[in-house]
């Protein structure tokens, strides 16, 4: 028996009535002043204990009561087991802090484990048609608001089209996708990716990129969002945030919630930095896979971040809170990538001696000697891996050019040496840059020959007549050598000559915009710089893009910015330098004549007058064609250009006197001591003039540097031991070898010969 | 059972008053409030860790047991009030909001123009739901044996609840504070305890007074928070590190001015809606100081921000105790209310319907 003080409610009035509660026998008393009630303490409701406040007993027909003593009803009443597993679980501090902890692991479980589960099953559970309806309907919401149609032109869209098409074949790539351009001034330099597939990318990001290597990159970092179907599970994962949230803040006043959700929000941000990661992984894989530089996305996503730099609110964002990862942790990713990328790059070159299947380079040429004394410095050097001493030059030079207002020639010859030195130096080159991690010449020194390989490959052909061997070779050093100069321009104050060589990849890839701005700031770095000039001169040309306007209002202006006239009029002689090389190649010599004539008045150029030789020649005024020849080739000399070479060699050739040949050929040789063809052609000279022991030297020479017809010849002298001792043996060998390059005559000597021996 | 003390000695004075005076009946009756934050703490953290491992259906449980708590915590002239709102119907009704929850997610990502068919059915049936809302909860809630009621139609609530929103549109916004004191006071003159109704007399002009002193305040904040932000932005160069600054400090300071202006619009709010408000026997005061609230709402913010929410309860537990401490009843000696013997039971849909698509009703 137990007694209970209440208060009793009739529950038809308000009024309260102080009552005794008497439970015993299955039977409750309710006892009052004037009161006495007594029921079945089945028929008795009674609520739910939470916390400390009043128990309620609601009695059959309608009456209630209500007490404090909570502990006595759940005595005498049977309290069931989750009741009571509820009150211990509320009741206990201890139960509280493991709740705490339990509500941590929940939470975490729920949205770092649960949600992204469920959000992959239902992704990949969502029909086509809706994806399909999705992306569209996205675009056409994006397009109203943030896009414009695209202005790039349509042949450059189609060119894009057509490189990313390649790459995403050339890797297998499987993923559908469509790729749409679109301007967007408020978006800027961007692309993303929405569901089913749709590409879109900004004219900001193709402006920005600096070659089309870098937009390929960035296309393929979305071709990873489009495959791991992130867009799509993006907006089912923050719909299903959205609800957890919604959730759990349900009873906490709207003012106060974001507060509290403020750790749900930042997994979720991490998860978009995971998404952006993963898309990151992908382009670099597939640059790889496509045989092409990641240090590209690198680039790219170096410069987007420069340029928007404090515009751009994920810049302005401390890490946890912007959903893309920091730009120099994803560059170095891509710079992780690029570090695979050149080992698998120097297998390849080690490799290429060995096999010739797998590798997709074109095989090194051999290299003329240098002329100039303080390149073959350089070159030794490099040779017997001295790069103290290289350090302490280069260093030097780069000092000195920085100081004073000196002109580039210097430096730039000697970091011409570079290009001078055989792809097998490969390894030296790394090793310096390892030596010196941060040193600016070594940097530049390792481009440079990079360079000078690239453009090597690419040779003075015709992009369509160059086979795509040579290209891909030319891109594959090129990138090399474009990474290596962007790293070099903050090594030193003025990295004049990195930019001036990243001016010309970026022209010879064809990204005028780039060009352009390379151009602006290598010329910040040396104002008066006359070579500079004359490089960017060229593509303005309008084969590479540009206009006779353009080129002429750049001569202009640089009249107006060089203190130099000899320097201006030398600019100024591209104009009809131009117009006079189209018309001498499309075969109109008489009227490319006046304007050679035009040029050579402004600036007697050697590469100019060598070309009016050869109209001259083309027009059969051999005497002005060998005075222009021996006016050029002096100077061509002195300048280490080769570009007269050939054109002179063809000219003594057709020459009627053979001393005045004889003497164009030995400048030719003077300049470059590996030109086999003007050996050979000496040889024949001097064979005209019956001086045979120098004919045989001239025509061995030759044969060493590979030309059939050298090799014949040596093999004839030696058989029959004309200016040089007999040797039947050593006539055999390179009879056999003019032969196996396929000479007509050198198959018959050949025969001729083995029948002689075969007599004996 | 004598826990309001300081209304016996009236009570008293009722029997022994001398004869010839007028003898004065009012009593003021003060809330007692006995919810303690380390309990209600234990209660809500069970809550939060089922709530979690049942994916939200043991929501409906916990939102009937924080009720019963509050409602259990609450006194008023001794006696405690009572809810019994059944967590099975109102998980029903969550279930049912939460899938048309999800058909209008989905169906309005892929065919935007269905939002405004969406939106537009919502608007028009927003007095159904509020007036089942609230009808739901009073008939759950009980105070000395007695439902309270919520009597009204929909019908009769289409001019407050559709009428005047459309109103509030029309005018861009100016109708706002006249929207406020119609739709309290039709709330609170539409309430009964048993079939006793009670009454809600508000003056649209001290509506506007307290809303146009708000915007004053806003735009006190506004200005010098928009001058110090284009300072922080153009003038001071900060470090790398913190540049991020830049973009959560201004945020920060919009935040915290929202805060404020909340705080004293409320307190305004309230205190006129009770200051009006009257029952048979009953008058209600309430006097909330802006100053109060504000620090009290500040402080809510900053503890829950840096506890990660772990101090919700204890935010929840102070504020409704200084509410309830500046509120007071005025009763005239001790009037008997009657119960409503044809109250019928409603379903829960009502009031979920509410929650899920988060109108503040603001009682």
């Amino acid at each position: 028996m137990t007694i209970l003080t209440a208060g009793y409610f009739d529950g038809k009035t308000s009024r309260r009535q102080p009552v005794n509660l008497i439970i015993g026998g299955g039977k409750l008393k309710v006892v009052g002043r004037d009161l006495a009630l007594i029921v079945d303490t089945k028929g008795v409701h009674r609520s739910l204990r939470v916390g400390n406040t009043p128990r309620w007993l609601y009695l059959p027909g309608g009456g209630a009561c209500v007490t404090d003593e909570n502990d006595a009803v759940d005595r005498i009443t049977q309290t069931r087991r989750y009741e009571r597993m509820l009150h211990l679980c509320e009741s206990r501090p201890a139960f509280a802090v493991i709740a705490v902890a339990l509500v941590a692991v929940a939470v975490w479980l729920l949205v770092d484990r649960g949600v992204p589960r469920a959000v992959d099953h239902i992704a990949n559970h969502i029909p086509v048609e809706t994806e399909t309806t999705l992306g569209e309907q996205s675009l056409a919401g994006l397009s109203q608001h943030f896009l414009q149609p695209s202005k790039l032109p349509a042949a450059r869209q189609k060119a894009l089209r057509e490189k990313f098409a390649a790459m995403v074949l050339a890797t297998r790539d499987a993923t559908p996708h469509r790729l749409e351009f679109r301007a967007s001034p408020i978006v800027g330099p961007n692309a993303f990716a929405l569901p089913s597939g749709i590409i879109v990318m900004t004219d900001e990001l193709v402006r920005t990129s600096n070659n089309d290597l870098e937009v390929l990159g960035v296309l393929a970092h979305e071709l990873g969002h489009v495959h791991h179907r992130h867009t799509m599970r993006r907006l089912l994962q923050s719909s299903a945030t959205a609800l957890i949230i919604a959730g759990i803040t349900g009873d906490v006043a709207s003012a106060t919630s974001l507060a509290a959700v403020a750790p749900a929000l930042l997994l979720q941000t991490k998860y978009s930095r995971d998404n952006e990661r993963e898309a990151d992984r992908y382009a670099i894989d597939m640059m790889r896979k496509a045989n092409y530089n990641p240090g590209h996305l690198a680039a790219i996503l170096h410069r987007m971040s420069a340029k928007d730099g404090k515009r751009a609110k994920g810049n302005m964002l401390p890490p946890f809170l912007s959903s893309h990862p920091p730009t120099e942790e994803r560059e170095a990713l891509a710079r992780a990538g690029v570090d695979t990328a050149t080992t698998d790059g120097e297998q390849h070159a080690t490799a290429e001696q060995n096999t010739n299947t797998t590798v997709a380079l074109t095989p090194d040429k051999p290299r003329r000697p240098s002329n100039d004394p303080s390149q073959r410095e350089v070159i030794a050097l490099l040779a017997n891996r001295q790069f103290d001493a290289l350090e302490k030059l280069l260093v030097t030079h780069q000092q000195s050019f920085e100081a004073g207002p000196s002109t580039s020639d210097t430096l730039e010859k000697v970091f011409r040496s570079f290009e001078k030195v055989p792809r097998s130096e490969e390894a030296a080159l790394n090793e310096w840059v390892k030596t010196y991690p941060a040193s600016y010449v070594a940097m530049l020194a390792r481009a440079r020959f990079h360079y000078a390989q690239g453009m090597q490959a690419r040779g003075t052909q015709f992009v369509r007549e160059t086979p795509e061997e040579n290209l891909r070779t030319m891109r594959y050093f090129l990138e090399k050598a474009q990474t290596d100069l962007e790293r070099s321009l903050s090594m030193t104050p003025k990295p004049y000559l990195s930019r001036a060589t990243l001016m010309e990849i970026a022209g010879v890839g064809g990204n005028r915009d780039d060009e352009k701005t390379q151009y602006r700031e290598a010329v910040k770095l040396h104002p008066q710089d006359i070579r500079l000039r004359i490089a960017h001169m060229r593509y303005l040309e309008p084969r590479w893009g540009g206009s006779y306007r353009e080129m002429e209002a750049f001569a202009a202006e640089s009249r107006v910015q060089l203190n130099d006239v000899k320097g201006a009029n030398r600019i100024a002689a591209r104009v009809p330098v131009y117009r006079a090389d189209q018309l001498k190649q499309a075969k109109d010599y008489a009227k490319a004549l006046p304007l050679y004539n035009e040029a050579v008045a402004l600036y007697p150029a050697p590469n100019t007058l060598c070309d009016r030789a050869v109209v001259y020649g083309m027009l059969n005024r051999d005497i002005e064609a060998m005075a222009d020849l021996n006016q050029a080739l002096p100077e061509s000399k002195a300048l280490d250009s080769t570009y007269c070479n050939d054109n002179a060699v063809w000219m003594a050739r057709r020459a009627t006197n053979a001393d005045e040949a004889i003497a164009v050929l030995s400048q030719v040789i003077a300049i470059d001591a590996s030109h086999a063809n003007a050996f050979a052609q000496r040889g024949w000279r001097y064979q005209q003039q019956k001086k045979i022991e120098l004919a045989f030297q001239d025509y061995h020479a030759s044969a060493k540097l590979g030309d059939a017809w050298g090799e014949l010849m040596t093999g004839k002298y030696l058989w029959s031991g004309w200016g040089v001792k007999q040797d039947r043996e050593t006539a055999l060998v390179w009879l056999r070898k003019a032969a196996e390059k396929g000479h007509p005559d050198a198959k018959l000597s050949l025969k001729q010969a083995l029948e002689q021996v075969a007599k004996q | 059972m004598g826990l309001t003390s300081n209304a016996t000695g009236i009570n008293n004075a009722c029997s022994i008053a001398p004869a010839g005076a007028v003898p004065s009946r009012e009593r003021i009756l003060r809330p007692e409030f006995t919810a303690t934050a380390g309990e209600y703490f234990r209660i809500w953290i069970v809550n939060l860790f089922f709530t979690l491992i049942t994916l939200g259906i043991y929501s409906a449980w916990a939102k009937v047991r924080k009720k019963r708590y509050f409602y259990g915590s609450t006194r008023i002239d001794g006696d405690p009030f009572d809810y019994f709102g059944s967590p099975k119907s109102i998980l029903k009704g969550r279930l049912l909001a939460v899938l048309l929850f999800l058909i209008y997610a989905f169906t309005s990502e892929l065919y935007p123009w269905t939002k405004f068919v969406f939106i537009g059915l919502f608007v028009l049936a927003l007095p159904w739901l509020v007036v089942r809302t609230l009808a739901f909860n009073a008939r759950n809630s009980a105070y000395r044996g007695l439902r309270f009621d919520f009597l009204t139609t929909p019908r009769e609530a289409v001019p407050v609840f559709l009428g005047m929103p459309l109103l509030v549109v029309a005018t861009a916004g100016l109708a706002y504070p006249w929207f406020a004191a119609r739709n309290k006071s039709f709330i609170v003159s539409h309430h009964a305890l048993g079939v006793t109704q009670f009454g809600c007399e508000l003056r649209g002009v001290d509506f506007y007074k307290a809303y146009f002193l708000a915007g004053l305040m806003l735009l006190a904040f506004i200005i010098p928070i928009g001058l110090s932000m284009g300072f922080i932005v153009t003038k001071i160069d900060l470090p790398e590190r913190i540049e991020w600054m830049r973009f959560v400090l201004p945020v920060l300071m919009m935040y915290v001015a929202y805060a404020v202006v909340y705080a004293y619009i409320q307190t305004r709010t309230i205190n006129l809606m009770w200051n009006g408000a009257h029952g048979r026997g009953l008058k209600f005061a309430s006097d909330l100081e802006a100053r109060s609230m504000m620090k009290l709402y500040l402080g809510n913010l900053a503890a829950i921000a840096l506890t990660a929410g772990l101090l919700i309860p204890w935010a929840v537990v102070r504020t409704l105790r200084y509410r309830l401490a500046q509120f007071t009843i005025i009763a005239q000696g001790h009037e008997i209310y009657e119960a409503n013997p044809a109250l019928d039971r409603v379903g829960a849909t009502g009031q979920e319907f509410g929650d899920v698509f988060n109108i503040d009703l603001g009682l």
